[in-house]
């Protein structure tokens, strides 16, 4: 079956753009890796199999994979067969002026402080909220169980509202 | 979710148990959130997150992915439609010859001219040629083109083999059009894989 990548786009693109917005550094490199997902999924719809899953989920896939690509490609020496650990500080929804004006102070606050997650962290939050996946997703995401993908998102709750009292 | 600290020692469901009741409380909190229905106690934390990544792409974007499809869609679609615009001349070419000098080909390779065949074979290879040359022209009508194209195109060439050193013109110009349906079969073929499902596409 072909597809256009329109209908696709249509269907998906704030998902697909608020998780990719949230595992990467800027909204330049979110609009990059967002065109990579959408040119990959009309490509490969024909894979899609709706008895395993919602398009939805097939297509925040491709976009994992995408994101892990973007990372390998950025540094190329160091071997990943997951999406890689992004370093402190320079990892999803950057502290950056720009963000803080288009998100508000408060949500700014959040974000700058998103560096103390683990990359695993990272993903989980990126999956519930950008995604807004559930945690039975996330598990089938991760190759982990819904109860390991939800102590994942509150221990990432929990050390950001930890690191936000404390300032 | 309470606010308590499910680490803190102090608290009765710190610990393994504790932190999962914690994480299901959350994990139901965060649902509610999702599903525009706020529990009053929400974690100002947990609403933070949820207003940071509630952004929308940016305008333009789809524009901007469609123009890329377009653009790789066309690159992809280059090689065949080459191909097709030779096969289009070839067979073109053919037809006028067979409308303008049908009596010198009967005569190339020895067969009885006959007017009328050697006409409407000439129309036929003129519209055969339209055909092909569509392909070349839009990229919906790559299929019917080669559809007409190929299997003619490389019976031609089969019968070419028989005309070397019978008649050199003919014989060349079969062997072009089979070599020229071969290329076309391989550019069409790859075509169709990269455009509606490429099963060696990575990442999906």
């Amino acid at each position: 079956m072909t597809v256009e990548v329109a209908a696709l786009y249509r269907e998906h693109a704030t998902v697909v753009w608020r998780y990719a917005r949230a595992r990467l550094p800027t909204d330049a490199d979110a609009e990059d890796v967002t065109s990579d997902v959408f040119l990959r999924a009309v490509r490969s719809h024909h894979r899609f199999d709706p008895s395993q899953g919602t398009e939805a989920a097939w297509i925040v896939g491709v976009a994992r994979h995408a994101v892990a690509d973007w990372w390998r490609r950025r540094r190329p020496e160091e071997p990943t067969d997951r999406p890689p650990e992004t370093p402190a500080g320079t990892g999803a929804w950057t502290d950056e002026p720009a963000d803080h004006a288009a998100r508000g102070d408060a949500a700014g606050s959040v974000i700058a402080h998103l560096h103390v997650l683990s990359d695993r962290e990272r993903e989980a939050v990126a999956l519930r909220f950008g995604a807004e996946f559930s945690s039975p997703e996330i598990g089938a995401a991760m190759d982990i169980s819904p109860t390991a993908a939800r102590m994942l998102v509150h221990r990432a709750v929990t050390k950001l509202r930890e690191v936000i009292d404390r300032d | 979710m309470t606010d308590q600290d499910p680490t803190d020692p102090t608290d009765p469901t710190s610990g393994p148990g504790g932190e999962q009741q914690a994480a299901d409380a959350l994990d139901a909190e965060i649902d509610a959130l999702l599903a525009g229905r706020p529990d009053p106690s929400t974690t100002p934390a947990v609403l933070l997150l949820h207003a940071a990544a509630r952004t929308d792409p940016p305008a333009g974007l789809g524009g901007r992915i469609e123009h890329r499809r377009e653009r790789e869609l066309r690159r992809r679609w280059r090689p065949m439609r080459y191909a097709a615009a030779v096969m289009a001349y070839l067979f073109f070419s053919q037809g006028v010859g067979n409308l303008l000098w049908g009596d010198w080909v009967a005569d190339g390779v020895g067969d009885a001219y006959s007017p009328h065949l050697t006409r409407e074979g000439g129309l036929a290879l003129m519209a055969v040629g339209v055909a092909v040359g569509l392909g070349a022209l839009h990229r919906r009508m790559a299929t019917v083109a080669a559809a007409a194209g190929v299997p003619l195109g490389i019976a031609f060439g089969i019968a070419g083999i028989g005309e070397v050193g019978v008649f050199a013109a003919g014989a060349a110009l079969h062997l072009t059009q089979g070599v020229v349906a071969v290329v076309l079969a391989v550019t069409f073929w790859r075509f169709r894989r990269d455009t509606s499902g490429d099963p060696d596409e990575e990442g999906a």
